[in-house]
């Protein structure tokens, strides 16, 4: 004969063990204690997961793809800026704006500086990120090498200092940009597919919390008619409290949470999308300005300049157009303005009036270049800032929404526990008595 | 028949000392090439062009228009202390609106890349383009050119401590020059194992050529003096490797404005200022006489 199986024996003495309990009330009541003890544990585990999940994609949204994104976007904002400057002091000569344009290239050359260690302290893919930053760091330093070789030339009166500049142009635009707009692009990537799996997941958080918190309802509730019906007791208050605390817990979460997500898509899909606009306008504006003065030191043979002016404008009215955070209209005002400027100094370098076109586009007076310039960043500055700051708020709001929730979900579910024990622990010393 | 054939040694003999001896300016294959339009006996006073020429479309304008290179030190550059276009080329443009004008500043100076002088002229955005236009059959079938104004040669811009001597050595070593100018095909024709390194504008060159990116410019003389005179480490080295005539290019359509520019051409010559335009821009060059125009009638 064979031996009988050793986990069979277990099982069936197990099966017997809980249809021993089944059969008795207070066997009834220790497996409702269980399953209240079970649940409550289910309970506070997906309200931790749930509530963490969520501060995680806060956290990987608001504090590292974002930042690294706006800082790919900075430093392009600064390249394009020093590129700018650098052919508005070589177009400015020996003029007094052309020492202005030097002492503020060198302002933001140090500012790109911070800006890329920023960008180095927050590398989060590795060497994917790395390489486009090292590249980019690595021609920082032949850009300026060529400004530099410029400045020295037309200090001097040759003609070879323009051809320096416009390599140096040339090699920001087709070498350095690139790498930023690859950092930029692995951030968006990474934000997407954050912001993709939070909205999903969130779901599925807020629906375990609601599920997990029912289902304890629904025992707590079974236990509450089982004792007044089967020990014709009244309702016993510690249960009443548990089941109350759960209801409470279930509602407070789900809407904290439902309110989380929707301040994390107001941050993420009016707030940052908007800052990412203006900071994309305030690139092409500095990219126009600098084609501006690339077409006037061209000397007439500038008209891929002018070509290339008319597509930033073009880029930069798109992103100005429509964005929730900011004032479109103080901005298209400004652009407006500008390129009426702009088409004046076409205008006179085209009638051989090329003094009058170099005085317009440097002048600072209030119907000139320059000031239509200050004025048009001025405005998509205010706008950044808008932005950020309601990008700031929005993530402040989504944060406090869920502060401390996961605790007090442990918390919380202990009590439930302990609610549960002294509400039937009494009902089941009734029949050790 | 020995007589003959002693005569015919001697001519030859002859001719190939009188070749041989030519200072910088090689020989042409063709002398003809370089032969414009004859200008009239005499010059229409400023401000009183013929009716109906083009001279008087650009009178009633109030300015002429010029395309002239901004990158060629000394020829047509932008001085950037000044902010003003300089130079030889510079200097003629502004001959030509003195003579049409009386005053030489009623010009419009137009910044020409080489691969645009052709395209400008015929699309009449200029009225004429004075850039280091060498003269040639091809080019002539396009466009209309004065009689030769400066007579010029393709040699060789190199590093100082390059042993090169002439195109021959520069095998397999990169060669710059713009694109689509006669410089560029010279390089090839002279030196088909050379590598040709084109880019828009000559500084562009120099530029590549400071940061070791190409190993040599090749262009005229003139040019190569110019870009010289911007990089201390560098010499122009090398016999002329062709003839460079240049001209005034202008359209086919308006053969009175051709006429009238070679009469301000011959009055220049012969007035000394064609002279004092050189000894200013070239001076260092050496002394030289203003080439002598033909004429196709």
């Amino acid at each position: 004969m064979q031996a009988p199986n050793n986990s069979a024996v277990i099982n069936s003495k197990s099966n017997g063990k809980i249809k021993g309990m089944m059969g008795t009330t207070p066997g009834q009541l220790r497996l409702g204690m269980f399953a209240i003890f079970i649940l409550a544990i289910c309970f506070a585990i997906a309200g931790y997961v749930g509530v963490n999940g969520a501060r995680s994609s806060v956290n990987t949204i608001a504090r590292d793809a974002v930042p690294s994104i706006v800082t790919a976007q900075t430093v392009r904002v600064k390249l394009l800026q020093m590129d700018s400057l650098a052919a508005q002091e070589f177009l400015a000569g020996g003029a007094d704006s052309g020492a202005q344009a030097r002492v503020k290239y060198e302002a933001v050359r140090k500012e790109l500086g911070e800006q890329l260690t920023v960008a180095a302290k927050n590398i989060s893919f590795g060497r994917d990120e790395q390489t486009p930053l090292e590249t980019l760091m690595d021609k920082v330093q032949a850009y300026n090498g060529l400004v530099e070789a410029a400045r020295a030339n037309n200090r001097q009166g040759f003609p070879v200092g323009a051809a320096f500049l416009r390599m140096a142009s040339t090699m920001l635009h087709n070498e350095m940009l690139p790498q930023t707009q690859a950092i930029d692009q692995l951030n968006v990537k990474q934000l997407e597919s954050e912001y993709s799996n939070f909205k999903s997941a969130s779901v599925i958080h807020i629906g375990f919390i609601v599920a997990s918190g029912l289902a304890l309802l629904v025992v707590l509730g079974y236990m509450q008619l089982f004792i007044s019906k089967k020990m014709r007791r009244s309702f016993s208050m510690p249960l009443l409290a548990a089941s109350a605390v759960v209801v409470a817990l279930t509602a407070y979460s789900t809407v904290s949470m439902t309110l989380q997500r929707s301040n994390l898509g107001t941050a993420k899909e009016t707030s940052f999308v908007s800052a990412y606009n203006w900071l994309e306008a305030r690139g092409a504006a500095y990219d126009a300005k600098t084609d501006q003065s690339l077409f006037l030191i061209a000397l007439g043979a500038g008209a891929k300049y002018e070509e290339s002016a008319k597509v930033k404008v073009q880029k930069l009215t798109v992103s100005a157009t429509g964005n929730e955070q900011g004032s479109s209209a103080n901005a298209l005002s400004a652009l407006r303005n500008y390129v009426q400027q702009d088409e004046r100094i076409r205008t006179y370098d085209k009638t051989g009036k090329r003094s009058e076109a170099v005085n317009l586009a440097l002048g600072n007076g209030t119907q000139e270049a320059q000031k239509a310039f200050d004025d048009l960043n001025q405005a998509l500055t205010a706008n950044l800032k808008t932005a950020t700051s309601s990008f700031d708020a929005s993530i402040a709001s989504a944060e406090s929404n869920i502060n401390y929730l996961d605790l007090v979900f442990i918390i919380l579910s202990l009590a439930v526990v302990a609610l549960g024990y002294f509400g039937l622990t009494p009902r089941i010393n009734e029949y050790r008595a | 028949m020995k007589t003959f054939n002693r005569l015919l040694a001697a001519v030859c003999a002859t001719a190939f000392m009188a070749t041989a001896m030519l200072p910088s300016a090689p020989a042409f294959a063709a002398p003809d090439a370089t032969a414009s339009l004859r200008p009239a006996a005499t010059l229409p006073r400023p401000m009183a062009m013929p009716d109906g020429s083009t001279m008087k479309k650009i009178q009633d304008r109030g300015r002429l228009i010029v395309g002239v290179s901004q990158d060629k030190y000394a020829i047509g550059f932008l001085n950037p202390l000044t902010n003003e276009l300089e130079g030889f080329d510079v200097e003629m443009a502004k001959a030509m609106a003195k003579a049409i004008f009386g005053n030489e500043n009623k010009l419009q100076i137009i910044a020409v890349a080489s691969a645009d002088r052709i395209p400008l002229i015929k699309a009449g955005k200029v009225d004429m383009v004075i850039s280091t236009f060498t003269i040639n059959a091809k080019r002539k079938e396009e466009i209309n050119f004065s009689e030769v104004y400066y007579m010029s040669g393709q040699k060789i811009l190199v590093h100082k401590d390059s042993p090169a001597k002439s195109i021959a050595d520069l095998s397999g070593q990169r060669v710059c020059a713009p694109a689509g100018s006669t410089s560029a095909k010279g390089i090839v024709t002279a030196n088909p194992a050379a590598k040709l390194v084109e880019t828009v504008e000559f500084t562009d060159c120099l530029a590549m050529f400071m940061m070791r990116q190409v190993d040599a410019i090749s262009t005229d003389d003139v040019i190569l003096a110019g870009l010289a005179k911007q990089d201390p480490f560098a010499k122009v080295v090398g016999p002329s490797f062709s003839a460079e005539p240049y001209g005034i290019g202008m359209s086919k359509d308006q053969p009175d404005l051709v006429r009238f520019v070679n009469g301000v051409l011959v009055q220049m010559k012969s007035d000394g200022s064609w002279k004092r335009i050189y000894d200013k821009w070239f001076g260092a060059m050496g002394a030289t006489e203003p080439p002598r125009g033909t004429y196709l009638d």
